[in-house]
């Protein structure tokens, strides 16, 4: 079907950070030192920045979206601050509704690669009610924009949880330095965007998405379930 | 970008400073050989030659083309063709994409036709998997194991596109073995046409297999542009098969009876899908035959977020002589 209007390639990328307590200090301000990197990199590298749309969400206590999906090379980057408890629910219902919200006002047709929510954590889900339900309804198979979820775990995060949230790709960092744990991560994030953006469609096991997690800064974990 | 890249605005090459017409011809006003002559005090040199073709979108600089050292299988950037076969005439061109020329990689798109002694068209188009090291060579492979397969000795040749695919499929599988390149490294997609010769109506009638998403579409006067094949609207970026392996087997079939017919790969494919800008430009140049530069020269247009390699092979029936079509070359 030809369309009627211009329909641009879109490469939707959502970053469900977590920003509860303990983030506070080096980790925190290293998400912030990285997020103008990213900016960077949509400025400077034309086929990423033609592509690649970023949302940037935050979850504590409730998830919160602090950038919509735009295309980062405009966009005013707010500072991110650290904030209460950890909720993971309230980070997945939060990127669920980003995700809606952000493909929804693309013009309908749009091409559009799989989403991606890169989920980083450095604890364990402290709320009192149960998370899977939301992290179920994040990647529901039937829904139109089911994501790709790569998770990272750094800290306190628990392996199992990581495992958990991801639908394929989830990697604990092997540094146990807290600011350097969060810049790897955001180097590894910051290089599959890019990456992503360069290639084009694959069959193979990958389905589209190329990280870039160097094992001598990632271990990769085992998912519970598989999306494939 | 690193402070020792240059820059080049590929997206606005500098207008050429002679038209291309006059260019070629001895202009009784020039200074004598011996004559020295002023260079123009101007800016930077062009780039490339200037074109028509339009920008849709709000597009970026691009970088400079690299090369990566010691590439394997490397393909020639950009080719160009444009001849009469036949009955009918057929003009193709391949052009690197951005984003492989920027990264160092290599054009992983390819094709081929041949005409059979008994008047058919046969052509092949294969695009080569993005992440795999040496795509461009299983496409390769397999446009030359079509053709081959179309009028070699040996079994009797077929006329059917379905079984030219697997032909191809196999051949590019035996000679990524002899290259011992394991078949992974190579993937690719493709596409066969088989055109039998034009009736006396002139219209085209077209067999076409595919695997993957390499398309077709017909252009007919006073109809809009109609793609061949239904167009997946999943995830851009994953694909359902390729080839070689048993995809072979079960490709999509499509038929047609066209004025023109386009094959495309998937980087153009997606211009002519979502981009009424382009599709206004292609439907307009590709009206009638053109020359292999003109051809090419379609394909320039810049489009926001369309980096990947573009290839189209275009058939006409060759009803007028394209020579004696007035500026046949003049694409822009």
């Amino acid at each position: 079907m030809n369309s009627a209007e211009e329909l641009y390639t879109i490469f939707p990328v959502f970053m469900l950070v977590d920003v509860s307590a303990s983030m506070s200090g080096g980790p925190i301000e290293a998400v912030n030192a990285a997020l103008p990197d990213l900016k960077r990199e949509m400025l400077s590298n034309p086929t990423v920045g033609e592509i690649a749309r970023v949302c940037v969400i935050t979850f504590s206590d409730e998830g919160r979206v602090v950038v919509p999906l735009c295309d980062l090379a405009y966009a005013d980057l707010p500072e991110i601050m650290v904030e209460g408890g950890t909720n993971f629910a309230a980070g997945f219902r939060a990127a669920r509704q980003a995700i809606e919200d952000g493909l929804r006002a693309l013009p309908k047709g749009t091409p559009l690669y799989r989403p991606v929510v890169f989920f980083m954590s450095d604890g364990a889900h402290m709320a009192r009610e149960d998370w899977h339900p939301a992290l179920a309804s994040l990647r529901d198979k039937s829904w139109k924009f089911a994501p790709e979820v790569v998770a990272f775990g750094f800290g306190d995060a628990e392996n199992d949880n990581i495992r958990e949230v991801a639908t394929r790709f989830a990697f604990k960092v092997k540094d146990t330095d807290p600011v350097l744990q969060v810049r790897e991560i955001m180097n590894a994030l910051i290089g599959s965007i890019r990456t992503t953006s360069m290639s084009f469609r694959d069959p193979g096991q990958a389905q589209g998405l190329h990280l870039e997690t160097p094992a001598e800064f990632f271990t990769p974990l085992e998912p519970l379930t598989t999306d494939a | 970008m690193p402070d020792d890249e240059v820059a080049l605005d590929l997206a606005r090459p500098e207008p050429a400073t002679v038209p291309a017409a006059e260019g070629l011809q001895p202009d009784p006003a020039a200074p004598t050989p011996s004559a020295p002559v002023a260079a123009e005090p101007a800016g930077p040199p062009a780039w490339d030659l200037s074109t028509a073709a339009p920008t849709v979108g709000a597009v970026r600089r691009q970088p400079v083309p690299r090369l990566t050292p010691a590439t394997r299988f490397r393909a020639p950037a950009v080719t160009l063709d444009a001849v009469q076969a036949g009955d009918v005439h057929v003009a193709a061109a391949s052009v690197i994409g951005a984003s492989h020329a920027a990264a160092g990689g290599v054009r992983q798109d390819a094709y081929d036709f041949t005409t059979t002694g008994d008047g058919y068209l046969v052509i092949a188009l294969a695009d080569g998997l993005g992440s795999r090291p040496v795509s461009q060579l299983g496409a390769a492979l397999f446009c030359t194991g079509v053709t081959q397969a179309a009028i070699g000795p040996g079994s009797p040749a077929s006329r059917a596109a379905d079984e030219l695919l697997c032909r191809g499929a196999e051949y590019a599988a035996a000679a990524q073995d002899f290259c011992q390149v394991p078949p992974a490294e190579s993937a690719f997609v493709a596409a066969v046409a088989v055109l039998a010769p034009p009736g006396t109506g002139g219209a085209l009638t077209a067999d076409i297999a595919r695997v993957g998403d390499v398309s077709a579409f017909a252009l007919n006067p006073e109809s809009p542009l109609a793609e061949l094949f239904t167009s997946d609207d999943g995830p851009i970026n994953i694909l359902g098969e390729s080839l070689p392996g048993p995809a072979a087997y079960r490709p999509q079939r499509a038929h047609a009876q066209t004025q023109v017919l386009i094959l495309a790969t998937d980087g153009l494919a997606n211009d002519l899908r979502n981009s009424p800008g382009v599709r206004s430009w292609l439907s307009e140049q590709w009206t009638r035959p053109i020359g292999p530069f003109a051809f090419g020269d379609c394909l320039r247009y810049q489009r926001q977020g369309s980096h990947d390699d573009r290839t189209a092979v275009v058939v006409w029936p060759a009803a007028t002589d394209p020579g004696e079509e007035e500026a046949s070359d003049g694409c822009a």
